[in-house]
């Protein structure tokens, strides 16, 4: 059997660009807005002091699931944490983080399962798992294992897990947003808006709920319509998420090809690795040069230089058809 | 053994990431046992009773009794013996698929340079003058001048030149008496588990998991590793190949595909490398640059000039573990062993 991935809905070429100066500054309602604001916090401690509380980031939150659980006619869909439920991480735990605030650029959660966190990036996160939590990142998030009651909101990918829910409750899936990408594994009533594209690892996706998007098509055979999938389009008018800003630089890189190395992953089993064949970077074109670029090192020349035009960038993640790379103030997409 | 999570991660490989191979057209001496057989097959190859299914080798055939009868000796498995004999056959090239019947290949010689054939073959004969790409096979005899990739394998005996990869496993778990004979200068690749297979691997083999497992004269000379054993046999008829000097230089890293589809969790229904498109070039390290070869092109730097140092030499075969290189007359393999 394959891996079928399928991109279900592609919406109009995004036309801003995120350097460019004569860009107004962000509105209130956006997603950039949260971002820049989350850029302050991450760049102090403040968010480390008892009581903290970003009111903005919590309204943007609140309209963001209130203008769905509206146009869902679903009036129990709510926050499943606020920031006044929980307190700044403090000494490193094994495995577990609950009710925790974890700010920062860059987190490597990897090995952590998330319990009514809210984790707020000011560049892209990893973690195991997320079960009523709240992520916001400006660059991708990626959930390794699975997630559910969360609210994920990404400027460019999320990465889902295997599943996002309980199985076979339809009642605990996530909100997904990104202004780019979703990619998504098996769903239990998750709700789902992106700007650019949804791409499910299921052949047949069940209980999808696409925001300003097509569901996915009921499957039909010789003896008639299947068995409803659970399926639905929902349309929210004024969801508060802008379009992907084009970023110059995915513009002048071309991938030539994706380089796969046997690397340890971890298992469904949660005790368990295993060796796998996996993408762990790529090939570029970039200025008429070949460049090798591993997954979240430095992008370097043939000898080992780092190639001083791309100093500050690195590809943060590879999946199919699509690369994105991640700088200190920004993030670029290149689609191959 | 890795005791963590239960399975046998077994290299036995030779410290060094490469092995060179053959030097067929150069070599001044009499061919040793297993090239005398390769060369058999490249006559075979174009010849006519090939096509008409009247081949009958019994040089090549020979070798194969003299190796097994090595191998039963010193093993002690007394039953090894040929699955399946030229005589056996009762067609020749690919069958198209009959209603109701086996939906493979059976009882059948497929003879030529390159033979690509996905599905299952049982009790087959397959000699390639190149390379072999094959699914799951059963009770077959395989010999290839290059490299032999297969889905999986069972009962069978497979000699490749260059390298034999396995993507799933070799045998039958738990049960010894079905597992195959791999036999290569070359290296060995079995991704899933090997049950009672018999590896002859002058380079080394990289295996997932051992049951039964004999290693013969395969490097290191290791002890007992869980359930696989060593074995050295002195006269096995596998003549050893002189390395070629730029195998130290090369150090393979990763290989380059089209796509960036993951091979799934082994729990999952979608499951291994199927879906992966196969890799088209291979990164590697060439003194202190690193360099990416596509198959069958110059080898060029980043800016598209000729590395001088590698001006003769191509990539002609890329599989997970290891890439062939060619200057025509020399091939050697490198490891790929990922990037440090």
């Amino acid at each position: 059997m394959k891996t079928l991935a399928f991109i279900l809905c592609l919406l109009p070429a995004i036309s801003a660009a995120a350097d460019d100066p004569k860009q107004p500054p962000p509105q209130k309602d956006t997603l950039q807005a949260v971002l820049d604001r989350i850029k302050q916090h991450a760049s102090g401690n403040a968010w480390k002091q008892p009581g903290f509380k970003d009111e903005a980031i919590e309204a943007w939150l609140d309209k963001l699931v209130g203008s769905i659980a509206k146009a869902a006619d679903f009036p129990d869909l709510q926050l499943p944490v606020r920031q006044k439920d929980v307190k700044a991480i403090g000494p490193p735990q094994p495995n577990n983080y609950e009710q925790a605030l974890i700010v920062g650029k860059d987190l490597d959660l990897t090995q952590y399962n998330l319990t009514r966190c809210v984790v707020l990036a000011d560049g892209n996160v990893e973690v195991l798992t997320a079960t009523d939590s709240i992520i916001i990142a400006r660059g991708v998030i990626g959930i390794n294992n699975f997630s559910a009651g969360s609210v994920i909101a990404a400027g460019t990918l999320v990465r889902g897990g295997d599943f996002d829910g309980k199985a076979p409750d339809t009642a605990n899936g996530s909100v997904i947003v990104s202004r780019g990408w979703v990619e998504i594994g098996k769903t239990y009533g998750t709700l789902v808006a992106a700007g650019v594209g949804i791409v499910t690892t299921e052949m047949t996706p069940k209980n999808l709920w696409c925001i300003n998007a097509p569901a996915p098509a009921e499957r039909i055979n010789a003896f008639g319509p299947q068995r409803s999938s659970g399926n639905r389009s929902i349309s929210v008018p004024n969801l508060p998420l802008e379009a992907l800003p084009l970023h110059p630089l995915g513009e002048k890189l071309k991938v030539l090809g994706v380089m796969h190395s046997r690397v340890q992953v971890r298992q469904r089993a949660l005790t368990r690795t295993a060796d796998r064949y996996q993408p762990t970077g790529v090939v570029l074109e970039f200025e008429g040069r070949r460049l090798m670029a591993e997954l979240g090192l430095p992008i370097a020349d043939e000898a080992g230089q780092i190639v001083s035009a791309l100093r500050g960038w690195r590809v943060s993640s590879v999946s199919d058809k699509l690369v994105i790379l991640s700088g200190a103030e920004a993030d670029a997409f290149v689609r191959f | 053994m890795n005791g963590r999570h239960g399975f046998a991660v077994l290299l036995i490989s030779t410290l060094q990431a490469t092995v060179a191979l053959a030097q067929p057209e150069a070599a001044r001496q009499p061919p040793g046992p297993f090239q005398a057989v390769l060369d058999r097959i490249h006559v075979d190859a174009t010849s006519d009773a090939a096509k008409q299914g009247t081949l009958r080798d019994e040089r090549i055939e020979a070798w194969l009794d003299q190796a097994l009868a090595s191998l039963a000796k010193e093993t002690k498995i007394t039953d090894l013996k040929l699955p399946v004999r030229l005589a056996d056959l009762q067609t020749t090239g690919v069958q198209p698929r009959r209603p109701g019947a086996f939906g493979g290949q059976l009882k059948t010689l497929l003879v030529g340079k390159y033979i690509d054939q996905s599905g299952s073959l049982q009790n087959c004969v397959v000699f390639a003058d190149g390379h072999a790409r094959l699914g799951k096979v059963e009770g077959c005899v395989i010999i290839a001048q290059g490299t032999v990739s297969l889905e999986s394998a069972r009962n069978s005996v497979i000699a490749a030149g260059q390298c034999v990869a396995i993507a799933s496993g070799d045998g039958e778990r738990r049960n010894p008496a079905n597992g195959s004979v791999i036999v290569t200068p070359g290296w060995v690749s079995i991704d899933e588990a090997a049950s009672g297979t018999l590896i002859v691997a002058h380079g080394g083999a990289f295996v997932w998991l051992t049951e039964d497992v004999f290693f013969i004269n395969s490097p290191p000379a290791a002890s007992e590793q869980g359930s696989s054993k060593s074995l050295t046999i002195a006269d096995f008829p596998l003549e050893v190949r002189p390395a070629h000097p730029i195998a130290a230089k090369l150090k393979g890293e990763s290989v380059v595909r089209v796509d960036a589809k993951r091979e799934r969790d082994r729990n999952s229904p979608l499951r291994n490398r199927n879906g992966m498109k196969e890799p088209f070039g291979v990164v590697f390290r060439h003194g202190d640059r690193r360099y990416m070869a596509t198959i069958n092109e110059a080898i060029v730097d980043e800016s598209g000039r000729p590395v001088e140092s590698l001006r003769d030499w191509k990539v002609t075969k890329v599989i997970e573990s290891l890439a062939i290189f060619s200057n025509g007359t020399t091939e050697v393999a490198v490891r790929i062993a990922g990037n440090p």
